[in-house]
């Protein structure tokens, strides 16, 4: 008798103290989901920051050899990466904005109906219909790299002065000698007597393995809605993101990582899952090739006791320039050499546009 | 037989047993305590990420300026006012809000300003400039820095600037002429570019100002687009809208040379070699602004140093931050809840600067003003000190509390936006605190974040095009 009372009052506690913790942990469940979603939003807005950095480099940069091509063309055959040079010199392929000023006179390149960007001759950097033409949309995968193109070391001092007293006598000691490049690659090039066209393949390359745990985080999108117009969609997850499972199927590859169904381990579920728990966010965004100028002064005659006479000084500072060292030379006071987003505006909803092309083909086609 | 216990086995059986009852009642009580801990802490880390999501939000949405889906009373933003100024040119002045349609402000200038020629820089229905200020096409593109010493090939700035030289109604931009005074002419020569005409001579002022005292004409389309911006929708609306490598400066209507100065002497003074006019390029002790601009080109706003410098963006603010105001101010802390137009259309056009020493107003300090706004504009004086930077950060700081009629044992969350332009910068800050209902201790998370730009606030409004 004694002992089942003492049996039903420890059940008892024990089942109050189960019911407690049990709450206790649903609300901080709820709490962590409330929270996640806040950490979504915040991932998903970064992803804005991303698209509007691709927006103002894809314009001008980012034209060099494909990764397919990486080793140096013998000619500036389409996709090379390179242009040739009136001398016949080969010469990094590179862009002058989505808007090419040379375009104005709307006669002196092969194809004055297509906006810019355009190359050193003129030609426009895409192919027609495919990103970056206009309707082109592109993924950015933001994945990181395990190393990524032209990844160098970041050595700070790669050629030492020997200072070591106990050395005093050597040949070298207390030189300046640039025995080995200033800049080296992170690739592992055995310089000097190693450095070999695969290892600048290599370089140039990168290694587009997805370093553990940054993976199906985040993502952004871009479509080339008009010439400078682009709408950017951000996202939160794991989708890749695609905007649903046609565009899985249609799509084998993108940017450095596996695409396709296999992405999704070939499960339609597997992506609704996912997508139903991603943050998605749309904008559109303008580019314009304006650039904040370096810190500029126009300094008058006033300073040299002369008036109009041949003594305007123009001055311009470099960035991060030696001379006039001072705060407002700095990095910070020319952050967009590249152009600028006019304006940015969040759109109620989807206003881009399924990916271009046909399936199969990698999106980054250039 | 069974043993009876002693009384001090008893007395020991009681006392340990209350001992473990104490304990007990103890633990239990702290474990109580511990879990409304914990709830409470998860109750307000849940709040802290609503308002975390709010803040989004508003850095969206900008309903705390222009209430897009609430009362019509939110939208008080859109209005414009025309304030008892006195205005060099003597004509009327419409002053907008940031989210004030583009026609209501223009069109206060309309019967003044120039219909053919020169262009107004806004309307579509002029044909010759048919153009808008949110077209990238309609600005000057060019190099600042370009024109001194090599062939202007990125355009030159007087065809935009449109300034004159006295009596003169065309100016030919010729790099092969003589180095006449005015300097139209690119320094290492360069092509003709063309002839820039002014029409006729106009009218000097009526007050105050002979005929030789004036220099430049002021409705050129640079002055056009750049000094209706600022009416049409303050300081923040008017760079926002700006491209960023936009001049700040323009020749401005009816410009007085003054005796003080030794430049006023000169008969080159008209322009410099850039053809850019002089009083563009000048900066001014401030003291000085307001009867040498009566327009008060935007380069007074940065009156920093004694160089001269033709001011885009990046100085302009440097050393000044410019701010919006919300519609309905800080609820929160019961700042201005609701400004009249007047006061809104004051605080819009307010500067809030570290001034030097070679400032009359005393050494580096903070300043708020618009005193360069209009002479005689209600309430225009200087605020100095940190009074005042404090006043200017509360006025533009939008701040509501998340769950007003909440239950006493919560925390009091409170969500902040403010925005304010700075170093080039457009910054929005946000801001999530919280009290403790407990402890009463205060914490606040901050934070910046990228989202929708002012004008795209309009385009979601269809305020813009």
């Amino acid at each position: 008798m004694r002992a089942g009372t003492v049996l039903i009052v420890v059940a008892g506690i024990a089942a109050l103290l189960a019911a407690l913790a049990i709450a206790f942990l649903a609300s901080v469940r709820d709490g962590a989901a409330t929270t996640e979603a806040a950490v979504r939003d915040a991932q998903a807005r970064l992803m804005l920051h991303a698209a509007c950095a691709y927006v103002l480099e894809a314009g001008r940069l980012g034209y060099g050899p494909s990764r397919a091509q990486a080793v140096l063309p013998a000619n500036d055959a389409p996709g090379s990466g390179f242009v040739r040079a009136n001398a016949g010199r080969l010469m990094h392929r590179e862009a002058f904005g989505w808007i090419d000023a040379r375009e104005a006179d709307g006669a002196s390149f092969p194809d004055p109906s297509s906006p810019g960007p355009r190359d050193q001759r003129g030609d426009p950097v895409y192919r027609p219909g495919r990103w970056p033409a206009v309707g082109g949309t592109v993924i950015g995968v933001m994945h990181r790299w395990r190393r990524p193109p032209y990844a160098i070391l970041p050595t700070v001092a790669p050629n030492p002065i020997v200072t070591d007293p106990t050395r005093r006598g050597d040949a070298d000691w207390g030189r300046p000698l640039q025995r080995a490049p200033a800049v080296q690659p992170a690739v592992g090039n055995g310089w000097p007597g190693g450095v070999t066209d695969a290892g600048w393949a290599a370089h140039v390359r990168g290694d587009a393995t997805p370093v553990p745990g940054s993976t199906g985080i985040a993502w952004f999108r871009v479509h080339r809605a008009s010439a400078a117009t682009f709408v950017v969609t951000c996202g939160a997850g794991a989708t890749l993101g695609f905007r649903d499972w046609d565009e899985v199927l249609a799509w084998s590859t993108i940017a450095g990582a596996v695409g396709g169904p296999a992405a999704f381990a070939d499960d339609r579920v597997l992506f609704d899952e996912l997508r139903s728990r991603e943050r998605r966010m749309w904008y559109e965004i303008r580019w314009s090739g304006a650039v904040r100028p370096l810190d500029f002064r126009h300094e008058e005659a006033l300073w040299w006791g002369r008036w109009l006479q041949n003594a305007f000084a123009y001055r311009t500072y470099p960035v991060n320039g030696t001379q006039y060292t001072g705060w407002s030379r700095a990095n910070r006071f020319n952050p967009n050499p590249l152009g600028t987003i006019s304006y940015i505006q969040r759109l109620d909803d989807d206003g881009s546009q399924p990916l271009d092309g046909a399936g199969g083909v990698p999106l980054p086609a250039w | 037989m069974t043993r009876a216990f002693s009384l001090i086995e008893a007395l020991i059986a009681v006392a340990l047993g209350m001992v473990i009852a104490t304990a007990a009642w103890s633990a239990l009580r702290v474990a109580s305590q511990s879990m409304q801990s914990a709830r409470r802490l998860a109750m307000t880390n849940e709040l802290i990420a609503v308002g975390v999501q709010r803040a989004f939000a508003e850095l969206d949405g900008w309903e705390a300026y222009d209430a897009r889906f609430g009362a019509a009373d939110g939208r008080r933003l859109r209005a414009s006012s025309t304030p008892p100024v006195a205005t060099g040119g003597g004509r009327p002045l419409t002053l907008g809000l940031p989210f004030a349609p583009f026609a209501r402000t223009v069109d206060g200038f309309a019967p003044t300003w120039p219909a053919t020629a020169y262009g107004r820089g806004w309307q579509d229905d002029e044909r010759l400039w048919a153009v808008s200020a949110d077209n990238e096409l309609t600005w000057w593109t060019g190099n600042k820095a370009e024109s001194q010493e090599t062939d202007c090939r990125f355009g030159h700035y007087a065809i935009f600037g449109l300034s004159r030289l006295p009596a003169e109604s065309a100016i030919a931009i010729d790099g092969g002429t003589s180095g006449a005074v005015g300097g139209w002419q690119p320094r290492n020569g360069g092509g003709v570019y063309g002839v820039v005409d002014f029409g006729p001579e106009p009218t000097p002022p009526a007050a105050n100002a002979p005929v030789a005292a004036y220099r430049h004409e002021a409705p050129g389309w640079l002055y056009n687009q750049i000094r209706g911006l600022g009416d049409a929708l303050g300081w923040y609306g008017m760079i926002d809208y700006l491209p960023a490598n936009a001049i700040v400066c323009y020749a401005s209507r009816f410009q007085r040379m003054v005796g003080t100065t030794n430049w006023s002497a000169s008969p080159g003074d008209a322009t410099d070699a850039a053809g850019r006019p002089i009083y563009m390029i000048k900066t001014f002790a401030k003291a000085n602004a307001a009867w040498q601009f009566p327009d008060k080109p935007w380069f007074v706003l940065q009156s920093f140093s004694p160089n001269w410098v033709p001011h885009g963006v990046d100085f302009l603010t440097s050393y000044s931050a410019y701010g919006l105001v919300p519609v309905n101010g800080n609820q929160r802390d019961r700042i201005a809840p609701a400004m009249t137009t007047d006061e809104l259309t004051f605080h819009h056009r307010s500067v809030a600067r570290m001034e030097s020493t070679d400032m009359p107003i005393g050494t580096w300090a903070a300043n708020v003003s618009n005193d360069f706004l209009e002479p005689g504009y209600p309430d225009a004086a200087d605020r100095v000190g940190s009074p005042a930077l404090d006043d200017f950060m509360r006025r533009t700081t939008s701040a509501s509390t998340l769950v007003p009629l909440r239950p006493t044992h919560w925390p009091e969350v409170s969500v902040s936006v403010a925005r304010y332009l700075r170093l080039c910068r457009f910054s929005t800050q946000l801001a999530v605190g919280w009290t403790d209902p407990v402890s009463g201790g205060r914490a606040d998370l901050r934070f910046t974040a990228l989202g929708t730009t002012l004008r795209g606030a309009r385009r979601q409004r269809g305020l813009d095009r």
